[in-house]
């Protein structure tokens, strides 16, 4: 069991190693059945995943990586800011004396936007928002995975999605200041990520998505 | 390229190993136990010195089949050079002079 851990721990060191210190990795690889032999394949295999962790900011691709899982953590708390501001009712944008503080104690003014009037779209607005939680969920996992044609469909979904829900909300007469949360989100998801497609593209020229760089 | 700064304690250690028998080439994981040094701090160091052309490295056939190619390393002349500088100023763990 200790050895099957140790072999995953190395296989995540590899990964971490990337093209440029591929041979290294194959070495630290080659000695693990002596360490195994040994009884200590998880203190050795612990070692190298802190070697190839120490190794990652010491060349571009390792940056890349480290910068990528950067961006894909900062991209859920959006999303999940989101979720959560659609679960707390909709709109999430917190209104009267309560501002943001009071919003997250629960203890906010709600004023409810929705009318008997305009009640019937609100069903459709909540699909529209999960929906672009969803894309804001999936992106992160695109973006680690280095398949720029699917984030670039799901960038041109969620700002479709986006821009749907500004237009609802300009026809249902609603505050548009509960827009500004969703726009923000695409707005810095967007940046982000066109700044990693230039960056990547700078670094993995020429290899398809999800290949070490050449 | 060698770096100008003194070499580090672990530094130190790896190199009076290797200085030991100096042609002849040892496994990553023996070096491990011989200088009591972690692997976390010994492969950074072997991939630093070798990258300064202090040590050199080979693939070596596993001695049991069904194993994978071991890495096995030495000092370079460059590497051995230091070794001596070093030990000059200051004696290294299991160091002794040996002609080239």
């Amino acid at each position: 069991m200790t050895a099957i851990l140790a072999r995953a721990v190395l296989t995540v060191a590899e990964a971490c190693l990337g093209d440029r210190r591929r041979d290294w990795a194959s070495a630290m690889r080659g000695e693990l059945d002596a360490a195994i032999d040994d009884g200590k394949p998880l203190t050795f295999a612990a070692g190298c995943l802190t070697s190839a962790l120490r190794e990652m900011p010491k060349h571009e691709e390792g940056r890349f990586a480290l910068t990528s899982h950067a961006v894909a953590l900062g991209l859920l708390p959006l999303a999940a800011l989101l979720m959560v501001g659609t679960a707390a009712g909709f709109p999430f944008l917190p209104s009267g004396h309560g501002g943001i503080a009071g919003w997250f104690a629960g203890a906010g003014e709600h004023q409810p936007l929705l009318t008997p009037w305009n009640r019937g779209f609100a069903p459709a607005l909540a699909v529209l928002i999960w929906g672009i939680v969803a894309g804001h969920l999936l992106m992160p996992w695109f973006v680690l995975e280095r398949n720029w044609d699917r984030v670039a469909t799901l960038a041109r979904v969620n700002s479709a999605a986006t821009v749907t829900l500004f237009l609802f909300t300009g026809v249902l007469f609603l505050d548009m200041a509960f827009m500004l949360l969703p726009a923000a989100a695409l707005t810095i998801e967007l940046v982000a990520i066109w700044q990693l497609y230039r960056w990547q593209a700078h670094i993995f020229a020429g290899a398809p998505p999800g290949t070490p760089a050449a | 390229m060698a770096t100008n700064r003194r070499p580090s304690k672990q530094m130190l250690r790896l190199l009076g190993a290797l200085s030991v028998a100096p042609h002849e080439w040892r496994h990553g994981y023996d070096i491990m136990k011989e200088t009591g040094l972690l692997s976390g701090t010994l492969y950074p160091l072997l991939m630093r010195m070798t990258d300064q052309g202090l040590v050199e490295a080979e693939w070596r056939e596993p001695a049991q089949p069904g194993r994978p190619a071991r890495h096995a390393y030495r000092l370079t002349a460059q590497g051995l050079a230091l070794a001596r500088t070093v030990a000059d100023e200051r004696p290294l763990p299991g160091f002794k002079e040996i002609s080239v």
